[in-house]
């Protein structure tokens, strides 16, 4: 069985991007995907890495949620084409659980600094991880998932069963792109709010 | 199964006052009213003259309207009832309004059926599964009411309705209405001429199931009924009935008996309707059309299946092999998915089962710990065995060691099981360990599910499948041509690009989008806007309905043991007083409707998402906070005349979001899809608060026009803004004790949070 680190999050300003909606609406999830909390660390830790997390109750129940109005250049052209909302979150505050390839993680892990999410050249995205030393629970329970991850992982946490499954799809990019471009395709995740039975820590 | 059966009709004697009958009865009348050769057989009277078996009756009988008979006083029982004589031949319908009640018992077999042939006994004994199914009480737990019989629906979330005005009071109207039955009329006939009345009528007159009304039991006891027939595999009109393949004797055969489970499996399932897509254009509000259109193409092809509906959820009655996929089909090729749950048991244990995911979730309970405490049984039993086999019990001394500190902890713990067992069978009613499957499930269309990869780009709307249609703002393209242009595009599935493209020129048979008519130029000008939405929370009005029963219960049986009482309890089925219950909804919104109408001029007013022709999503041009009182205000009131006894607890919500209407929907509709509390507002960026009608109340008396008042929560608000902390606005509100007693004793009495105060007043000081 797999072994989980638990980490607490904080973030001044975060953005989770999704799709642009209306070509001027950036929204953020309300949930942290199994995909970016990976990415991030794998960029920051060099190393392969599988985690997952979501944003503390408190915290989902009075969001700070703030709009930055952000106008992206065409490299090519140099010429702004629309003004683009981006919501961003404030103030967040939620945990992290990272796939363990140790007992315990080393020293230098205890604290990660790390940019996660949309827009980290304007600044947002910057997060700090603090291990928590205390044991994860990995009992098997049924209920809402708290996050959302690629099907394909869920037996990472411990997902034996998916009682009712909320689809969605995330960005995954191919592990042999070209150079300079990010290529990747789509696949089938299960969302935040699904039924299932897995790891009781993932679970409310 | 060919001759006219109208199963809706078979409560119809309930409508008659059977004392307003009785008091004007004379010899006369009696001589009229039933054939005098069967009274004299019933009587023993053979030679008696017509005046003598008259007043025979008249003594010892009693008229029983239900029964379309005369019932002696000493003994009861269908064999014994002198029937009303009608003024034409017996229909099959009327033989079943005679027998369905106390003619047949739950193991009399059918061929004992009183019925005049193999298609009258089979419909008698459909008719009987779906009456106890259609029941607001189990069978199994109150098979009779008690108290005072009384003519008004006991409403539980209003209090008792009028006196029903049109009950069969009068020799006409009773002569009436067998004139009705024998003319055998067709159950839109039937409930046509009588709507009003079985509206007005409880199911039974003995509280507690004069909680719901006769028009929601014949109803549901025609739909139910229906449903039986259409499945039998067994040929028309046959005996022995077969379903699911297997053939049935009796009632307890279909229905289970005790712990004896039934032959028949049937499923009840309550499903939410959601859509994935993201509402970001006002276009892509079709999407409440086409639910709409697609709720309604279910009813038409399952009109008899789907027991109960809103605009966003409905409960259904299916048997064991057909899937909901095929039910639910229109929604589901239309991109809307559904979950809820759903249970499959035998018909006795779905009489008494409810689809609330709490009791759904204490029944899993119950069973676990009753799986436990068999374990720990055994275990025990186990050990005894063992000491004893090893000799070990034979000592006295070593015999009550062992049994102190090996048995009694076991026994101990058993007991603690049983009683925790005790109160949750009680909470849930006797037959719940009947049921073979339960629990909550979800279904797609199957292209979500076998998709399980595909190359961008992705819709941007449902973010389910790709984006291989366009939409350019300006130019609305078809499907492939999007790529050749240089505006900007955004990449929708061939599903949200047909919704949003509904109100253009359609596919022939696709209901049409809606226009709006001034929600651009609110756009261009970029107005406030308030987005209101009133919804209907079904687990909430499970647990509401639970509460509410328990009470009427407690209030309206204070003289009877509480055994019987709990009883009672558990015995609820939900289904029929929420069928009520939305109908009540129905009549609500047209109220609120009405009232906004008179808040807000048409040029000021959107009615977007309707329910049936009963709008439930507004879009409103305000022009201040005080108008999103009023908004609130008329709710309440709407609120008040139709469910006063639900303001504790509703599972009626209000959410109203406010910004300029430029302000992408995605953010509103966030808001209005999870309201929290019965009152829930937002002014984006601002402010954003949830409370309850009584919290509301409360909020509604501070003095936002006295200037001292405005000025602390101005300041308030300043250092909020400036520091972030809830601490320091805490302490600098109570600082103010001396100065605004009353403000803070909304906050120290009234139980509000500073942060509630402070929203409030922001969301109301323009």
């Amino acid at each position: 069985m797999a072994k989980f680190w638990e980490y607490k999050l904080k973030a001044e300003t975060l953005c989770l991007g999704e799709r642009v909606k209306k070509d001027t609406f950036r929204p953020s999830v309300r949930t942290i995907p199994s995909t970016q909390i990976s990415g991030a660390l794998r960029h920051v830790l060099g190393r392969e890495v599988w985690a997952i997390g979501y944003f503390d109750e408190d915290y989902l129940k009075a969001p700070k949620v703030r709009h930055m109005v952000h106008a992206p250049r065409d490299v090519a052209t140099g010429v702004s084409k629309i003004p683009l909302i981006v919501e961003m979150l404030e103030d967040v505050r939620g945990r992290v659980f990272i796939e363990a390839w140790a007992e315990e993680p080393e020293a230098e892990h205890q604290r990660i600094e790390l940019v996660l999410g949309a827009f980290r050249t304007k600044g947002l995205g910057r997060c700090t991880l603090c291990y928590s030393p205390r044991p994860v629970d990995m009992d098997a329970r049924q209920g809402e998932l708290l996050s959302r991850l690629p099907e394909e992982d869920k037996d990472k946490i411990g997902i034996e069963e998916v009682i009712k499954p909320l689809y969605g799809y995330l960005f995954k990019p191919d592990p042999d792109p070209a150079q300079y471009a990010i290529g990747g395709h789509y696949v089938r995740a299960l969302l935040e709010g699904s039924v299932v039975r897995g790891y009781a820590f993932i679970v409310r | 199964m060919g001759e006219n059966f109208v199963p809706e009709m078979h409560d119809i004697g309930k409508l008659i006052n059977s004392e307003a009958i009785q008091a004007v009865l004379d010899i006369p009348l009696v001589v009229e009213l039933v054939d005098l050769n069967v009274a004299r057989n019933r009587l023993g009277m053979p030679n008696a003259p017509d005046n003598e078996v008259a007043q025979a009756i008249l003594d010892r009988y009693k008229f029983d309207g239900h029964l379309l008979a005369f019932r002696p006083e000493e003994e009861k029982g269908f064999e014994k009832d002198i029937p009303v004589r009608l003024p034409g031949p017996e229909t099959l319908t009327y033989r079943a309004i005679r027998a369905h009640l106390d003619a047949v018992g739950d193991d009399t077999t059918l061929a004992d059926y009183p019925m005049p042939n193999d298609v009258g006994k089979l419909r008698l004994f459909l008719l009987i599964l779906a009456d106890h199914l259609a029941s607001s009480v189990s069978r199994a737990t109150a098979e009779r009411g008690r108290g005072e019989g009384r003519w008004e629906v006991n409403v539980l979330w209003r209090g008792r309705g009028p006196h029903p005005t049109g009950t069969v009071m009068t020799i006409d109207g009773l002569r009436d209405m067998l004139k009705f039955i024998v003319a055998d009329p067709s159950a839109e006939e039937f409930l046509q001429k009588y709507g009003p009345s079985l509206r007005d009528t409880p199911e039974e007159k003995q509280t507690p199931r004069d909680a719901t009304s006769l028009h929601t039991h014949v109803r549901l006891v025609g739909q139910f009924y229906r449903v039986l027939e259409a499945n039998l595999e067994s040929a028309t009109g046959t005996l022995p009935p077969m379903y699911a393949e297997t053939k049935v004797e009796s009632l307890a055969d279909a229905e289970g008996k005790g712990s004896e489970a039934g032959k028949w499996p049937y499923r009840l399932l309550w499903y939410r309707i959601r859509f994935p897509q993201a509402l970001v254009r006002a276009r892509d509000l079709n999407v409440f059309i086409l639910r709409e259109y697609c709720l309604k193409s279910i009813l038409q092809q399952w009109p008899d299946n789907v027991l109960l509906h809103t605009s966003d959820g409905l409960t259904l009655f299916l048997p064991r092999n057909l899937s909901s996929s095929e039910v639910l089909r229109p929604l589901l090729v239309e991109g809307f998915f559904v979950d809820g749950v759903e249970l499959v048991g035998d018909l006795g244990s779905l009489s008494a089962e409810r689809l609330e995911e709490q009791w759904l979730r204490k029944r899993k309970q119950a069973l676990e710990l009753e799986a436990q405490r068999e374990q720990i049984g055994k275990e025990r039993k186990l050990r005894y065995a063992e000491a004893a086999k090893k000799g070990e019990l034979q000592d006295k001394e070593q015999k009550e060691a062992f049994e102190k500190d090996v048995i009694r902890p076991l026994l101990e713990k058993e007991n603690e099981y049983a009683e925790q067992i005790k109160r949750l069978r009680g909470e849930l009613g006797q037959p719940y360990e009947r049921v073979i499957e339960i629990g909550p499930c979800s279904v797609y269309y199957r292209d979500v599910a076998e998709a399980e990869t595909f190359a961008p780009p992705i819709c941007e709307l449902c973010q389910l499948r790709p984006g291989t249609c366009g939409w350019v703002p300006t130019q609305r393209l078809p499907v492939s041509s999007y790529q050749e242009t240089d505006q900007l595009v955004e990449h929708l599935c061939e599903r949200c690009f047909t919704i949003r493209q509904m109100g253009y020129p359609t596919e022939e048979g696709r209901p049409q989008g809606k226009m709006f008519h001034h929600l651009e130029g609110w756009s261009e000008d970029d107005l406030p806007v308030a987005w209101v939405r009133v919804s209907l929370d079904h687990e909430a009005l499970g647990q509401a309905i639970a509460r509410l029963f328990s009470e009427h219960v407690d209030r309206e049986l204070a003289g009877e043991k509480e055994d019987f009482r709990e009883a009672a309890k558990g015995g609820l089925r939900s289904l029929p007083l929420k069928a009520d219950f939305v109908a009540d909804y129905r009549l609500f919104l047209l109220d609120f409707r009405k009232q906004l109408r008179e808040l807000f001029e048409s040029e000021r007013r959107e009615e977007v998402a309707e329910m049936a022709g009963y709008p439930e999503l507004y879009v409103l041009q305000t022009e201040s906070g005080k108008e999103v009182l009023g908004i609130v205000r008329a709710f309440k009131e709407a609120f008040e005349r139709f469910f006063p006894k639900c303001r504790h607890d509703s599972p009626i919500k209000l959410a109203i979001s406010v910004a300029a209407a430029k302000h992408p929907y995605i953010e509103h509709w966030r808001f209005l899809d999870n309201p929290k509390e019965a009152v829930n507002i937002q002014c984006v960026g601002r402010a954003s608060l949830s409370v309850s009608f009584e919290e509301w109340g409360h909020l509604e008396t501070i003095p936002l026009h006295r200037r001292q008042v405005s000025s602390f929560l101005h300041n308030l608000a300043r250092i909020e803004a400036v520091t972030g902390s809830r601490i320091l606005t805490q302490a600098a509100f109570m600082e103010q004790k001396r100065r605004l007693p009353d403000l803070v004793d909304l906050y120290t009495v009234g139980g509000l949070a500073v942060e509630t105060i402070l929203a409030y007043y922001k969301i109301m000081r323009d």
